[in-house]
């Protein structure tokens, strides 16, 4: 568990961007609240994103089946149909861990939280296995996912999305436990704007 | 009226996605993974009627290929449209400063996505190849 308020105020956000995310996809998301992340596996693929500032560094990891990834490709019909047979799944992966992290900055910059983010890239299994540095706080959020017409939610390997937040706060930045900017100031997923 | 929509964004899936709702839409479509890619493409073509660009790349993101476009632009200038995760207002304003035109936050609606596009195609009136 987080200790510091900020870290778990940015826990937080990060685990509703996940799901966020999730549902925009068309799923349901519910969280294992004590689920531990599970161990990596040959089936799974894994995209890692970070983002940060001068007090704050961060990094969300994803690891899932690669049914599961495919999963999660829209199929919007107003939207083009992509031919799965042509979907680059490492690719895909990573535009995923865009978006939660690209939505978590929206979200965070109404906090007074202003970070960066990297390009996300994909993470081999060896690269899974490494610790994380000794200050950092490695924070799972693991979420079991279904299809949003169905009810039925369970935990089945290639039904499950593993990701862990590993987060390192310097000493004495606090962040509001509540929005401080009106909504306003930021765009948010959607939202179009002409200049 | 040209058609053609230079598409920047370092994911593939995400360019297919564009370029396929572009092309049912009735525009021609040309791609490029990054900013300096991007560049390139601008350079060596007279006939891009708009921009969709990323912001996040590696090599030359977004906002960079911006500041690096306008400069080396003919009047009048094509317009940019911003497709990114980033809405916050303090990249915005960078890239509204950079001359970018409008700003699309991912995951975005195809129909606004072709509406916003024929729209400003449309107010950046007719353009003859130099």
């Amino acid at each position: 568990m987080p200790k510091r308020k900020a870290e778990q105020t940015i826990a937080k956000l990060v685990g509703e961007c996940v799901d966020g995310v999730i549902r925009d996809l068309g799923f349901q998301a519910r969280k294992l609240e004590s689920e531990a992340v599970r161990s990596p596996d040959q089936k799974a693929l894994a995209v890692r994103i970070r983002f940060g500032n001068d007090e704050v560094q961060g990094g969300v990891t994803l690891q899932a089946t690669h049914v599961m990834f495919q999963r999660l490709f829209p199929r919007d019909p107003q939207a083009v149909v992509v031919g799965a047979g042509t979907l680059d799944l490492s690719d895909w992966a990573r535009e995923v861990a865009n978006l939660i992290v690209g939505r978590f900055r929206n979200r965070a910059s109404q906090y007074g939280l202003l970070v960066a983010i990297s390009c996300p890239e994909n993470v081999s299994l060896d690269q899974l296995v490494e610790t994380t540095s000794g200050t950092a706080s490695r924070i799972p959020l693991v979420f079991a996912i279904a299809a949003a017409a169905s009810a039925e939610t369970c935990d089945e390997s290639d039904q499950r999305l593993d990701a862990w937040l590993e987060l390192s706060v310097a000493d004495g930045v606090s962040l509001s436990e509540s929005p401080v900017q009106s909504q306003d100031d930021a765009l948010f997923e959607g939202d179009t704007i002409i200049f | 009226m040209k058609r053609n929509v230079l598409v920047i964004d370092d994911s593939s899936t995400i360019r297919e996605q564009v370029s396929g709702i572009l092309v049912s839409a009735g525009f021609d479509v040309v791609e490029a993974a990054d900013g300096q890619i991007g560049l390139s493409t601008m350079q060596s073509r007279n006939d891009v009627a708009l921009v969709l660009c990323d912001v996040n790349m590696p090599n030359m993101n977004g906002i960079e290929f911006l500041e690096a476009l306008r400069p080396k632009e003919r009047t009048p200038a094509i317009p940019v449209v911003m497709l990114t995760t980033d809405g916050t207002p303090e990249t915005m304003a960078r890239a509204r400063r950079a001359g970018a035109c409008a700003w699309i936050v991912k995951p975005f609606r195809a129909d606004r996505l072709v509406a916003a596009v024929q729209k400003l195609i449309a107010d950046s009136g007719p353009r003859s190849p130099s």
